[in-house]
């Protein structure tokens, strides 16, 4: 067992993840009724010029109802835990996983209101933990921890920002803020503090 | 040892943003009086129906680079005031995003006329992207009435927001690197306005959207 293992908060994630989620029987029922009715004989099925092909019927079958009783599986343990959390949960959770912004604009159907992932990328090789911080996180280190690559050098993450213009910075050992040596810096003109900037929009 | 110095920095960075539940304004910890006037200022922006994001985002900014709690009074004051001047310059409907782009135009200089003149093209399309190209066309040195003008003129000739971060972001790189901001900014239009309708197709194909009938000239 290794140290990630043996970590309470990372074995309590796998158990979580390795959970079975529960599987309706009567949704299944449905579906491979659906699946029966709507089945293709080969009387039905188009013929091509020359042979038709070999099918392996009976495998596919058993495939797909298994991927079907799956997703009814996947799709009823989300109503259940949604509905057992409550909506609004629901909504403010997945509303903090991508953007404090967007929990403003929860609920706008129009697609400009939807974050676009961005990646920021920024090198140094003696830190020890790097985060973006930005108004699109109200600068919160927390937020957006970056990775660093495997030879060290480059600190990496994706961060989905709504469209718009974006002043950021990296925070560097949780102490040191830092600019983007990539992008331009601009001067805050009420604190009077630089930070660098990005503008994002639909692709 | 190591647990305990990111106890304390996740607090401190944490704080700032933190919303006490009962009151739901931000507070800066050990600021009672400054921590007051903030919360007073958030509430009335919230009053008012206007976006208090931009608001939090200026009270972590000062914080996470421990600015003075008056300086940070002011600013986050500064941003209430703009935040009300940008929602009725973009009237009669502005969504939350356009207010705080507008906002964010207005901390840069370009002025609540310029602000309705963007408006203007139309009234429901989305405006985070053409302001902020406006702000970042000022911030790199053109001045905010020509900038306004060609932002005008991009979008009524139908540029979509790729081109105009593309012209945004040439212009911003051409002034880096030496060039006058006029000089990029008409060199960069001319090559955005090749790809583009001319005014009089882009006008006629407006109108034909909107089901009038073009004029005939």
């Amino acid at each position: 067992m290794s140290d990630l293992d043996r970590d309470p908060v990372i074995r309590r994630a796998i158990d979580e993840l390795r959970r079975i989620p529960p599987v309706d029987p009567s949704a299944v029922r449905r579906i491979v009724e659906a699946a029966a009715s709507a089945r293709v004989t080969p009387a039905d099925e188009p013929t091509l010029i020359g042979a038709p092909r070999p099918r392996l019927v009976g495998v596919w079958s058993v495939a797909g109802l298994a991927a079907a009783a799956a997703i009814v599986g996947f799709v009823a343990r989300g109503v259940l835990t949604s509905r057992s959390a409550g909506a609004v949960r629901t909504q403010q959770s997945v509303a903090t996983a991508v953007s404090p912004s967007v929990m403003r604009t929860a609920g706008r159907s129009n697609a400009d209101v939807l974050p676009v992932p961005r990646q920021f990328v920024f090198e140094n090789k003696n830190a020890r933990r790097i985060s973006v911080v930005g108004d699109f996180n109200n600068w919160n280190p927390a937020s957006a921890p970056m990775t660093r690559s495997s030879d060290g050098t480059l600190w990496s993450t994706i961060v989905p920002i709504l469209p718009g213009r974006h002043v950021y910075g990296f925070m560097v050992d949780d102490s040191l803020f830092t600019l983007d040596p990539r992008e331009p810096n601009v001067r805050d003109p009420d604190l009077g503090v630089t930070g660098s900037v990005i503008i994002v929009g639909r692709p | 040892m190591m647990r305990r110095a990111v106890l304390i920095a996740g607090i401190a960075g944490c704080f700032a943003q933190r919303v006490v539940a009962q009151t739901g304004s931000p507070v800066l910890a050990g600021e009672p009086e400054a921590s007051a006037q903030i919360a007073k200022i958030f509430g009335a922006t919230e009053q008012k129906g206007l976006p208090t994001g931009p608001i939090l985002g200026m009270v972590g900014y000062g914080v996470m680079l421990h600015s003075p709690p008056t300086r940070i009074v002011a600013a986050v004051q500064n941003v209430a005031s703009r935040l009300e001047v940008a929602r009725d310059a973009l009237a009669p409907h502005p969504t939350m995003l356009d207010i705080e782009a507008g906002e964010k135009a207005l901390s840069c200089k370009a002025s609540a006329d310029e602000l309705r003149a963007v408006r203007a093209v139309s009234a429901n399309q989305p405006l985070a992207v053409p302001l902020a190209v406006l702000s970042q066309l000022i911030v790199s040195g053109v001045p905010a009435k020509r900038a306004a003008v060609i932002v005008i003129d991009v979008m009524k000739r139908g540029a979509s927001q790729t081109q105009l971060l593309a012209l945004g972001n040439a212009v911003d790189s051409d002034v880096r690197n030496g060039t006058q901001a006029l000089s990029a900014l008409d060199i960069r239009t001319r090559g955005l306005n090749a790809v583009l309708a001319p005014p009089a197709a882009a006008t006629a194909a407006q109108g034909l959207t909107t089901g009038s009938v073009p004029k005939k000239p």
